[in-house]
């Protein structure tokens, strides 16, 4: 070994998030380039993401749906909801399936434009590895 | 051209992704490394013992074959 990287998912890229949550089994919607959906909360609240899940897709008895909004100063995809507790398991499966295959898309697909092969491993311990092998 | 291997682990909760580079020293780590460029936020990153390692070079014989020189290899 000789280098070593240690980064904290982010949410940049807008393909690897729709690749992650297709991954991930969960339905969703997206809207149109340019355009956002707009997200029921408590009360009939409503909020806009350029990603929606809808309230009835993660089954749990959250209070409105669930979305990401692109943020151009951040400039990443930040979360979106009206009211969420994560203690509700379902949708904190969920939001860890995302994060976890956005992870797995954001390298797998670099890894493929530079021609390296990939191999995924899932763990045991819900954790994933991936191996990426080349020549440089 | 050296071949290398980039070990990506990520947590079960997706939160933290972790990349080692074995197989390989110097510089092109870096290009290796860069491979997470799009994964998030860089927390930690840092160089480990064998980094600093002169990079094996290639010299011709002269008889269709080459002889690698390096602490490397």
């Amino acid at each position: 070994m000789s280098e070593y990287v240690k980064k904290n998912t982010k949410y940049t890229s807008r393909v690897h998030l729709r690749t992650a949550l297709q991954a991930a089994g969960i339905q969703f919607e997206e809207a149109q380039p340019g355009q956002t959906l707009t997200l029921k909360g408590y009360g009939n609240q409503q909020r806009q993401a350029t990603f929606a899940v809808r309230q009835r897709a993660l089954g749990d008895n959250i209070f409105g749906d669930l979305g990401w909004l692109w943020d151009g100063q951040t400039k990443c995809f930040v979360q979106v909801a009206d009211h969420l507790d994560e203690r509700y398991s379902q949708t904190a499966r969920a939001l860890r399936a995302i994060k976890r295959e956005y992870a797995v898309a954001a390298t797998i697909s670099q890894a493929r434009i530079k021609g390296y092969r990939t191999q995924r491993v899932n763990q045991p311990d819900g954790s994933i590895q991936i191996r990426v092998t080349g020549r440089i | 051209m050296q071949e290398f291997t980039l070990v990506v682990s990520i947590s079960a909760d997706g939160e933290i992704v972790e990349g080692e580079v074995q197989g390989m020293h110097g510089k092109k780590c870096a290009n290796v490394a860069a491979l997470l460029d799009q994964v998030g936020e860089e927390l930690e990153h840092r160089h480990t013992g064998d980094w600093d390692k002169a990079e094996p070079v290639q010299i011709g014989t002269g008889s269709n074959s080459t002889l690698t020189l390096g602490r490397g290899w």
